[in-house]
């Protein structure tokens, strides 16, 4: 379970490159296309007791099980009102992991110049998923750090919520 | 008249011919004299001590024995002369065998020149050597590339120790003594490193990597030794003693790898052939074989459901679906059990080991194996082979006893040591049992006194000091024989071991012998599972594990301070676990009448699962969760079903433990909020 050896970036420098864009509760993200091993539609996801609240459950990707990751969750959002349709298989070193998206948009180009750091939205926010924010024809695309999405290792020291007893 | 000293011991053993009863106690006289010299290096004494012991047993040089016991007499001696050295810098050498025309005269400092195995030396155990030997040579390389860019990286060291280590240990069993000699010179170097003592910088990398190109050439020259013996390099000679003493040489030593290969032994042989007929292929090709036939099992299943294929008018195409199904899973069983292998040969080649050991040791065993049969995930065998050649070798050395002592104790001469293997559930255990003296308990704590692993053993159960065996740098050898190393081993076999899920317990009974049991998890090989739902999710339990499923009846039911839910059956209480609540599934709380009750465990660790409904049995592959789940309570893994979804495997020992604990708070999984 040890984090993805993925160097961390500095938010707003370096992040220059193509990004896969997705829609997630109303709004537009983006992870780098090189973190991005494939794109498959929803399948029936199997929950997992006692992991994390933030992991879904587990699918078979022909054959392999893979882990599902609630981006809603991870990101203390509201739980959606419809269900994601496709799942983005992140990838860092062996391991693969899925993050449950509503819909995939576009793979585009952003410039640096199109970049801004990650705004301070307050502590309650965790911005340390947060690459920056892309502005480009009208439109804001928040660009996630796809090795700091896949670590799980500040995920595992949330706290699970009580038993349902 | 000066005392005695190690050279006038070796003379003496020179001038042992068999049969000699004299010259064997002149020699017995003088090991005694210098055992009893306090100033030398207790290791060293340790040895003599050894073979002194050896001398005074008459079993040892009976007629049958007596050639064995030589041969045993002369590593003791051996081992006696290298800690000497280690020592006192500038000791002398003995030669590493024997037969060698060049061999040492006392107080003379001899490296072997010549290389000649014994005409009756086991081929097939040479082959093995010579693989496994190339494999340690390739790793070590490796590590010692990587150590030239980080040199303070502890585990590459080991690496490189640990592949010396191994050379030095099968060699010498395998009376290769040039090559067991060598590598004892390598491993001591890397052994020094590895304590702290010496850096790997100036001359220790050169050196470490012309002695991995030294024994390659001394492994390649295996054929020409056992023909008749070769002529070893001037290089042999030239690392021995660099390695010695690795400070004095200069930076850029005068004869550089390439040369040192050219000139040693030309005889190069190509690598042992595999069995006629047999293939290697990589273990990762196979792997993916797996798992895309498991893929296009699924698929085949998917298209089996589509409507068109169901549609009774459209016969022909359902016959061949029918068909295509059949080769489907067939392919899938071979190619599931492609993995698989019995572990008759590792149990086969403990039998000549036993044997040999046996008689260097001048010990009467009898080696019984049971459950060759039992299959095991190719890559579980290579696990357990290392430990069981680990725990039979401590069988002989240190469990069984000589035969007067056996006969004195009250037993038959003859001490048996037995292997068996068996599945027991989702388990596979390989258990060694010895009807030797058991493990001293004195023993064992006051070597792990002395090596600073505890301070005191008052108080200590047994099975914790029985671990003390596996601790790093362990060794309960009072003599440190070619034949048992160094200690190393133990902890690595452990930690091996660890990290698949094995286990392995030790019971011991003083004078009765002891019981080494290897517990290996069945996860990489294929589990018969029983699917279960509970509400809308379907789980399962291995079949092995269940002892019986029951159908509740209210009078079966109780409940223990008003809590703890048991089921009463046939004389027997059992805790029961609902499954619901273990695992957290939402739902209204179901009716414990409408379900099914499955008994599942081993013998006082069983409990009464409660599930909804059995959906029927099914062979499954565990596969992981994937890293970022990491370990999950109560699971052991998922598989896929039928239908292509994930069904996940539950843990029948941790539901145990589960239903013990009162406290809902498991200790592994996150802290609670309740």
């Amino acid at each position: 379970m040890t984090a993805p050896t993925v160097e961390t970036r500095t938010p707003g420098r370096n992040v220059e490159g193509k990004y896969l864009t997705f829609i997630l509760a109303g709004e537009e993200y983006g992870f780098e296309i090189l973190a991005v091993h494939e794109i498959i539609g929803m399948l029936p996801v199997t929950p997992v007791p006692h992991s994390h609240p933030a992991v879904r459950g587990v699918v078979n990707l022909r054959g392999r099980v893979i882990p599902i990751l609630d981006l809603r969750k991870r990101f203390s959002m509201p739980p959606g009102d419809v269900p994601e349709t496709c799942i983005v298989v992140l990838r860092a070193g062996p391991q693969l992991l899925g993050v449950a998206v509503d819909a995939v948009t576009d793979v585009r180009m952003v410039r640096a110049d199109e970049i801004e750091p990650p705004p301070l939205f307050g502590q309650e926010v965790d911005v340390s998923c947060l690459l920056g924010i892309a502005k480009s024809d009208g439109r804001v695309r928040i660009l996630l750090d796809a090795a700091r999405v896949l670590s799980m290792e500040p995920l595992a020291s949330v706290p699970v919520p009580a038993d349902i007893a | 008249m000066t005392p005695p000293t190690i050279d006038d011991a070796v003379a003496a053993f020179v001038a042992c011919e068999p049969g000699d009863a004299d010259a064997r106690r002149r020699l017995r006289e003088i090991l005694w004299s210098v055992v009893c010299d306090r100033s030398l290096a207790s290791e060293a004494r340790n040895a003599l001590a050894d073979a002194v012991a050896l001398l005074d047993d008459p079993a040892a040089f009976a007629p049958a024995a007596e050639a064995s016991s030589l041969v045993l007499l002369r590593l003791h001696l051996e081992v006696a002369v290298d800690r000497l050295e280690m020592a006192a810098a500038g000791g002398a050498t003995v030669n590493g065998s024997a037969r060698t025309p060049t061999d040492g005269a006392p107080g003379g400092a001899a490296v072997a020149t010549w290389f000649e195995i014994p005409g009756d030396a086991d081929g097939a155990l040479i082959g093995d050597f010579v693989g496994e030997a190339h494999e340690f040579l390739e790793v070590a390389e490796a590590a010692l590339l990587r150590l030239e860019g980080a040199p303070d990286d502890a585990e590459s060291v080991n690496d490189v120790f640990r592949a010396f280590h191994t050379i030095k240990g099968t060699s010498s069993f395998l009376g290769l003594g040039a090559i067991a000699s060598f590598a004892h010179h390598a491993e001591d170097m890397l052994g020094r490193v590895r304590g702290g003592e010496l850096a790997f910088t100036g001359t220790v990398p050169e050196l470490s990597l012309r002695a991995v190109d030294q024994l390659k050439a001394l492994i390649a020259a295996i054929p020409a030794a056992r023909a008749g013996g070769v002529e070893l390099s001037p290089e042999y000679a030239v690392l021995i003693a660099a390695m010695e003493d690795p400070l004095a040489v200069p930076a850029s030593p005068a004869t550089p790898s390439a040369e040192a290969r050219a000139a040693a032994p030309a005889a190069a042989a190509p690598a042992p052939g595999l069995p006629e007929g047999t293939v290697k292929v990589r273990a990762e090709k196979l792997d993916r074989l797996v798992e895309m036939v498991g893929e296009l099992v699924i698929a085949h299943g998917i298209l089996k459901e589509t409507p068109a294929v169901q549609d009774a008018s459209q016969q022909e195409l359902t016959q061949r679906v029918l068909q295509a199904d059949k080769i489907v899973r067939e392919l899938q069983e071979l190619a599931l059990g492609l993995r698989m292998v019995p572990l008759r040969g590792a149990l086969t080649k403990l039998t000549r080991i036993v044997r040999d050991l046996a008689a260097r040791s001048g010990k009467q065993v009898v080696f019984e194996t049971a459950g060759e049969d039992t299959e095991l995930d190719r890559t579980l065998v290579d696990l357990v082979a290392d430990p069981l050649m680990h725990m039979v070798r401590n069988a002989v050395d240190h469990g069984i006893e000589t035969p007067s002592e056996r006969l004195a104790a009250g037993k038959p001469a003859m001490g048996t040591i037995r292997v068996e293997a068996r599945q027991a559930g989702d388990r596979v255990l390989v258990r060694l049992r010895d009807d030797g003296r058991g493990l001293q308990r004195s023993k064992i704590i006051a070597k792990a006194i002395e090596r600073g692993l505890i301070t005191s053993g008052e108080g200590m159960p047994d099975a914790a000091v029985f671990e003390l065996i596996f601790a790093p740098g362990f060794s309960t050898a009072d003599a440190i024989t070619d034949v048992s190393g160094r200690g190393v081993g133990m902890d690595v076999v452990r930690r091996n071991l660890l990290a698949i899920r094995g286990r392995t317990l030790i019971e011991s009974e003083p004078g009765k012998g002891s019981v080494f049991t290897i517990e290996l998890p069945l996860t990489l090989a294929i589990t018969d599972g029983m699917v279960v739902r509970v509400q809308g999710e379907r789980f399962i339990i291995p079949t092995a594990r269940i002892r019986r499923c029951v159908r509740p009846a209210p009078e079966m039911l109780r409940t223990a301070l008003g809590r703890g839910e048991l089921l009463q059956q046939g004389g027997e209480v059992l805790p029961l676990l609902r499954l619901q609540r273990e695992l957290r599934i939402p739902g209204p709380s179901a009716d414990l009448l409408a379900g099914i009750l499955i008994v599942a465990g081993d013998g006082h660790n069983r409990v009464a699962l409660h599930v909804d409904e059995l959906l029927g049995q099914q062979q499954v592959v565990a596969k992981p969760l994937g890293e970022s789940i990491g370990r999950v309570r109560g699971l052991t893994g998922g598989a896929i079903l039928g239908d292509g979804r994930v069904g996940l495997i539950l843990d029948v020992d941790e539901l145990v433990q589960a239903s013990r604990s009162a406290a809902p708070a498991p200790p592994h999984a996150a802290p609670h909020a309740a």
